[in-house]
């Protein structure tokens, strides 16, 4: 271990990084991460902010895809404590859904229509849907 | 603490008052500060005796997290023999952790582990103010006071003192100063104009790794710079972490803190060397 990775172990404050992330994937995780500082029933119907391990877990995920800068990214929160990714380009939409349990659905959409939609175990998969977006 | 024009009163008693010759920001970028020291192994040292340890202060340390444990980095330097601890083989069936023992308002942080003590100031909520290494100091001199009677009074001995550490971990965040990578130049000394390049502009991606030898071989400074995200609120941040590192003249706890005082003062004068005068007015230089 290099000395420099030593001193970043030292620290206790979280910080992510990734070797190269494109702005669409900084811009994406920046914003899970706002996610987790959301009010508790921030809903009205008693939904709590999306745990920071889902969180983490998603931005794991993401900063692995190989989206390109022509992608645009909305993030949702979802009742129950999950937390959604949009990623449009074009006409098309893939919208991946974590779930507090620890799922993760897709959804495929192009001209705002329904495409198909499943649960998702892999990354590799999750790698299927995203060339499918191209 | 009180700050009296050039002269910086240390935890507002006047006998302690020393001349102030490094630079002061009024609000510098830092959000975490590490004071540590590494050590031979303490010969019997387990689990448990975290748990004593933590029963001492617990009150002022009520939370804790275990966490891996770090590896020892000692800085080595041509012709310089470093002494290490003599080769064997332990079997132990018990597993090395690191535990951390946080106050209640998760400022303040002391780390522990067989051979290692270090004591965090950081920032929890984001608003409060860097309280200057003239208040960590005594703090982490307390702390490791009090470690050093547990081990006394626990019949353990005294540490052999291999390594004394400071870290400053500054976020630079986006929007202050600087809105893309192409406009690192403002912030860091000695980058060429990247918004005046025909080609190479933006990077997608931007690290920085200086390595300084402090003179007399006393240590080393390390300067590393790298994008994240803070994951506390989202915020995207250029993270500028500086370490300096060396070995203490002896155990003795004024040499402990004189080496301390040294890295600080590398640390101090090694970020306002990096950094522009552009960045110094944002955050308030005064010295």
């Amino acid at each position: 271990m290099s000395p420099a990775a030593y001193a970043q172990e030292a620290q206790s404050v979280e910080v992510f990084t990734a070797p190269s992330l494109t702005h669409f994937h900084r811009a994406v995780i920046s914003e899970l991460f706002k996610k987790q500082t959301m009010a508790p029933n921030w809903d009205g119907y008693g939904s709590p902010p999306p745990s920071r391990a889902l969180i983490n877990k998603a931005a794991s995920i993401m900063a692995m895809l190989n989206f390109d800068e022509t992608t645009q990214g909305r993030v949702l929160a979802l009742e129950g404590g999950g937390v959604q990714i949009e990623c449009l380009k074009g006409v098309r939409e893939l919208h991946f859904s974590f779930f507090p349990e620890g799922t993760v659905e897709y959804l495929k959409l192009e001209e705002g229509q329904a495409v198909s939609e499943g649960s998702l175990v892999t990354v590799a998969k999750m790698r299927d849907l995203e060339s499918w977006l191209d | 603490m009180i700050i009296m024009g050039d002269t910086l009163n240390i935890l507002g008693n006047p006998a302690e008052k020393v001349e102030r010759s490094l630079p002061l920001y009024n609000s510098p970028p830092v959000i975490e500060t590490v004071l540590g020291l590494q050590f031979f192994p303490i010969e019997g040292f387990s689990l448990l005796h975290l748990g004593l340890f933590w029963s001492r202060v617990k009150q002022e340390y009520p939370k804790y997290q275990i966490k891996p444990p770090l590896s020892p980095v000692v800085e080595q330097f041509e012709g310089l023999k470093f002494s290490p601890q003599p080769l064997g083989v332990e079997f132990s069936h018990e597993p090395e952790v690191r535990c951390w023992l946080i106050d209640q308002r998760e400022n303040h942080l002391v780390q522990i582990q067989k051979d290692r003590f270090h004591y965090n100031w950081k920032k929890a909520t984001g608003l409060e103010v860097y309280p200057q290494y003239d208040t960590c100091k005594p703090r982490f001199a307390r702390e490791w006071e009090r470690f050093s009677q547990f081990l006394t009074d626990e019949k353990l001995g005294q540490a052999e003192i291999t390594q004394c550490e400071v870290t400053y971990v500054n976020h630079l965040d986006m929007g202050q100063g600087w809105s893309s990578y192409s406009e690192l130049d403002k912030v860091f000394t000695g980058l060429s104009s990247l918004s005046d390049r025909k080609l190479l502009r933006e990077p997608e991606h931007l690290s920085l790794n200086y390595v300084y030898v402090i003179p007399g071989k006393k240590g080393r400074l390390y300067i590393d710079v790298r994008p994240g995200i803070r994951r506390e609120d989202g915020t995207q941040i250029i993270q500028l972490h500086i370490t300096a590192r060396g070995k203490p003249a002896s155990n003795q706890l004024d040499d402990l803190l004189q080496w301390l005082d040294l890295g600080h003062e590398w640390i101090v004068n090694g970020f306002t060397d990096i950094t522009t005068q552009y960045m110094h007015t944002i955050w308030g230089r005064k010295l």
